[in-house]
């Protein structure tokens, strides 16, 4: 039976394992070679510049900016959608009426394209006609024109705070599941011994949705990581590079500057980043697996 | 003094009548074990006590205070679970505090009196321990340890030996005891299992699609019981079922079993001529053999022999299921014989066929040859 | 008795607060509408009426001018064609990959397959702009740049972590013993799986395929790297494109969005279950 199974294991791994060798683990060797190069993604003549492309990085002004924007990104993932995500999972939780219709209100965004989220963002910041405005003025009384976008202080948050607007809605499916997972008799003996509403959330719910937080908060900053799509729509990077992220910065020096071995090397940077987090990721469950059921 | 009230309780789910006009009293001290089928109505009665149900209509009074619609937390009671419903994220000695931390009682007092409830039930070198690392019986004992630091007026508990394995079982069921002894405390007790009800408790109140069928003492329920359905539901092996009839309705009448007759005394309820009725025997009340007259012959199907004791089911005529007859465990009986049945010392339990009301009851003992 | 158990508590409770949080909820949700309620508004309105500064106003009339146009644009129509195309083979090959692996990592483990395991789930976090730049070179030395192709594969390829996550928690549910059952009765593994496993796990594909068309379909950044020529865009590219040429055409626009848009919003609302579950399951198990 042993051998039999050896057998199978091969032909039904053999595909996909092949697929996924070529396509992505074989490239992403590549991506380290070439980020050892000065390859400009067309010439077949390209020489080794060892390091150099990663001493270069650290003096690069706008590098330097992109990882801090990045950090900034990934800051405002773990605060803000989680924040607002676990606010409506509770909301939803405590039977309202209508909770599936609220539920899909608020993950509604995850089915939109990153392009059309933009869309929709850009036309909300408009500095004359865009809802923010609008709204702010009759709000206030005084009509403003603020240019959100094109402005460097506010141009990255308000891209964040677009993408939020999607994110959200995962984060509060993912801690809605994990509050229908907890067991109805453990809510009944927080009635029975008289929890108040707060104190159930704080003693009971709260560290029960742990695990849910540490998914919840891996998975924003992940996504945080990878947010290139819905930057390019709304600022491009810009203006002058202000809201530029990793991602975005070597997408710039790839595919607009053609200096695809710096782009790898920047790439390289990436990955340790992911890896990293990835690495804490799987900790964090292991060690919470320890102490739940 | 009266510990718990219930009054014409009555409780609807949407358009089903789950609960059908209960009236209960439990005295301070007893143990009152809720029983009866799936379905009855058992853990819906002890979560209308809990207050974690609301009633359709109907009174609860504990402790002399209308507790109808106060909230589970003011009621003075506190619930063991079926499933424990320990926190998993707080440890033993959390678990048990956790209503005093909640009414932020001083540290002192709460770890005082965790000493005390540990020192009882014997867990007091678990208190650092997560639920996750506890047996069954280990993390039932929390469960009862959380309710007994609320110093109740009415423990709850809700078929809390379910999920143990049987020899756990057993064990439990006299800690459970030894506790209701010590304590003195007052306990409504819900299970399915009449073992359990018939040893724990004091009081017993068998269940039936929301009604009470009978409420007794456990040897009153067994040796009187009211109807058919508590007379086939408490007893293992089950009593037995034969149809048989009067001879007349008025005295002096006899009771016409299969081909025996017995004087029938005045206790017994009046009815009309040729009604139809049940006579319920025991197991223990029959016996196999040739000493007196037989009620029938009936061949033998199964021998079940438990060690203490032997049991014989037979394939009678008239009777739909086997008829159980106990007897000595050394007799040489096998299945396939045909034997006659007889009525050993016991008493015969007469039942309304219609309705099942009981009717009265016949003592028999050995008449000399 | 188990029924009760998983009914909540519904008693009223004396408080109020259902009726704070239901307000609560409901400023939150229409904050939450409000973005995708403009772009729906703004499509029925003809130019005139945005121009006047009214693209968020309750419209005064329903004008389907901006659908027309979009929907007879010959472009619109290959942009939707060529999403489909890569849409349709890539859900069904990332699927079809993930059942085989999946099913090896839960069925027929071997050692060091929980590792594996974790190293192929894992590329799932890591952002595509780290092989960027090898398959953009990989495919031009192919020759396949600027055709749907390169598409195809890529998200074929990038599919594989999460659908052999979610096949391989969920033939995890399915009982061993169903397996040995029908091998007992002489079936070999393909037969398994074909004829016992994957029968059951029709929720499990109908979670992957809501979950892999919405993000391939919804995907930009593939097609801007792979595809040069107009009529190889795919929608999310071509929305892009065209919302430059119709630059103050905003009813137009809000028209292309919401066409763009509307297969996954179908998907979603039918099939919302199992876009939820799909998102709980993969995050929650993994």
């Amino acid at each position: 039976m042993e051998r039999d199974n050896r057998i199978w294991q091969i032909i039904f791994l053999a595909l996909p394992l092949s697929v996924f060798a070529v396509l992505v683990v074989w490239p992403l060797f590549s991506s380290f070679f070439y980020s050892f190069t000065n390859w400009n993604g067309f010439n077949p003549n390209y020489r080794f510049v060892g390091l150099d492309n990663f001493a270069r990085i650290f003096s690069d002004r706008l590098f330097v900016h992109a990882i801090a924007n990045t950090t900034i990104w990934m800051i405002a993932a773990i605060v803000l959608p989680t924040g607002v995500g676990l606010g409506l999972a509770l909301l939803i939780d405590s039977r309202v009426p209508g909770a599936t219709i609220f539920k899909s209100v608020f993950y509604l965004p995850i089915c939109l394209s990153a392009v059309v989220v933009g869309q929709i963002w850009v036309w909300i910041y408009q500095p004359d006609w865009g809802l923010l405005n609008t709204v702010i003025g009759v709000v206030t009384g005084k009509p403003i024109h603020f240019a959100w976008l094109a402005k460097p202080d506010s141009a990255l948050f308000a891209v964040i705070v677009a993408w939020s607007w999607q994110q959200t809605g995962l984060a509060m499916v993912i801690f809605l599941a994990g509050l229908t997972a907890i067991p109805g008799d453990l809510l009944e003996a927080c009635e029975i011994e008289g929890a108040k509403h707060g104190q159930r959330i704080w003693f009971v719910l709260l560290p029960l949705l742990r695990p849910a937080t540490v998914v919840v908060v891996a998975l924003g900053v992940i996504n945080s990581l990878k947010g290139f799509d819905i930057l390019y729509i709304m600022t491009g990077g810009g203006p002058f590079n202000s809201s530029d992220t990793l991602a975005m910065h070597m997408y710039n020096e790839s595919f607009r500057k053609y200096n695809m071995g710096y782009g790898s090397a920047i790439s390289v940077v990436l990955f340790v980043i992911a890896l990293s987090i990835i690495f804490v990721y799987f900790r964090q469950l292991k060690r919470i697996d320890q102490i739940y059921d | 003094m009266t510990e718990l009230r219930l009054q014409d309780i009555h409780k609807s789910f949407g358009s089903v009548e789950t609960i059908r006009g209960i009236d209960l009293t439990v005295e301070a001290g007893e143990l009152v074990v809720l029983v009866g089928p799936s379905g009855c109505g058992k853990s819906t009665l002890l979560r209308i006590i809990s207050g974690l149900e609301s009633v359709t209509s109907g009174k609860i009074i504990i402790g002399g205070r209308d507790s109808t619609r106060a909230p589970p937390a003011q009621r003075g009671i506190a619930m063991v679970f079926q499933s424990y419903a320990l926190f998993p994220h707080m440890t033993v000695a959390e678990n048990i505090s956790f209503g005093l931390r909640l009414a932020k009682a001083g540290k002192k007092e709460i770890d005082q009196k965790v000493a005390q409830v540990a020192d009882i039930l014997q867990i007091a070198g678990l208190l650092e321990r997560w639920p996750k690392q506890l047996s069954g019986g280990q993390r039932q004992r929390v469960a009862i340890g959380r309710a007994i630091i609320r110093n109740p007026r009415v423990f709850l508990f809700d078929e809390p030996l379910s999920n143990l394995d049987a020899a756990l079982r057993v064990q439990m069921r006299l800690e459970i005891a030894r506790l209701h002894r010590r304590l003195g405390a007052t306990m409504v007790y819900v299970t399915h299992d009449q073992v359990e009800a018939m040893t724990l408790a004091d009081k017993i109140v068998v269940l039936n699609a929301g009604r009470i069928e009978q409420i007794g003492s456990p040897i009153e329920l067994y040796n009187a019981p009211a109807n058919r359905f508590v007379a086939q539901f408490i007893g293992s092996p089950r009593m037995n079922f034969f149809p048989a009839e009067f001879s007349a309705s008025q005295q002096p009448r006899e009771l016409i079993l299969g081909a025996a007759r017995f004087a029938v005394g005045d206790p017994v309820r009046a009815t009309r001529a040729g009604e139809p009725i049940e006579a319920g025997v025991r197991p223990e009340h029959l016996a196999i053999g040739i000493d007196s007259p037989p009620l029938f012959e009936a061949e033998i199907a199964i021998v079940e022999r438990l060690g203490s004791e032997t049991i014989v089911y037979l394939d009678a005529p008239g009777s739909a299921e086997p008829v159980a007859i106990k007897v000595t465990a050394s007799c040489g009986l096998r299945p396939g014989e045909r034997v006659p049945v007889t009525l050993a010392d016991g008493v015969i339990h007469l039942f309304d066929a219609a309705g099942g009301d009981g009717i009265g009851r016949v003592n028999i003992s050995r008449k000399p040859n | 008795m188990t029924d009760i158990q998983s009914q909540r508590v519904d008693r009223p409770q004396p408080e109020g607060w259902p009726v704070v949080t239901f307000i609560c909820l409901i400023v939150l949700a229409i904050l939450f509408l409000a973005p995708t309620l403009g772009v729906l508004l703004s499509s029925v309105k003809t130019v005139q009426e945005i121009s006047l500064g009214h693209l968020w106003s309750l419209p005064t009339s329903f004008n389907l001018d901006n659908y027309v146009a979009i929907l007879t644009n010959q472009s619109v129509r290959i942009y939707l064609l060529n999403t489909l195309l890569v849409t349709a083979p890539a859900t069904a090959g990332s699927i079809a990959l993930g059942i085989l692996a999946g099913y090896v990592f839960a069925k027929l483990p071997f050692r060091g397959s929980d590792v594996l395991f974790l190293a192929v789930v894992s590329g799932m976090f890591f952002p595509p702009q780290i092989i960027l730049i090898p398959l953009f070179r990989l495919f031009n030395g192919l020759g396949l740049l600027d055709t749907l192709w390169p598409m195809i594969f890529v998200h074929t390829a990038m599919g594989i972590p999460i659908c052999t996550l979610l096949m391989r928690n969920f033939f995890a549910t399915v009982p061993n013993a169903l397996r040995e059952a029908a091998i007992l009765e002489g079936a070999n593994e393909w037969r398994v799986l074909v004829r016992v496993v994957l029968p059951l796990s029709l929720p499990a594909l109908a979670v992957l395929a809501t979950l892999q068309f919405t993000w391939i379909w919804n995907d930009f950044l593939w097609p801007l790297i792979f595809t040069q020529s107009d009529d190889k865009r795919t929608i999310m590219l071509g929305l892009v494109f065209l919302n430059g040429q119709y630059s103050v055409a905003w009813g137009v626009q809000g028209a292309l969005s919401l066409v763009a848009s509307l297969p996954t919003l179908i998907v979603f609302l039918f099939f919302q279950r199992y876009f939820i579950k799909g998102m709980t399951m993969g995050a929650l198990k993994g």
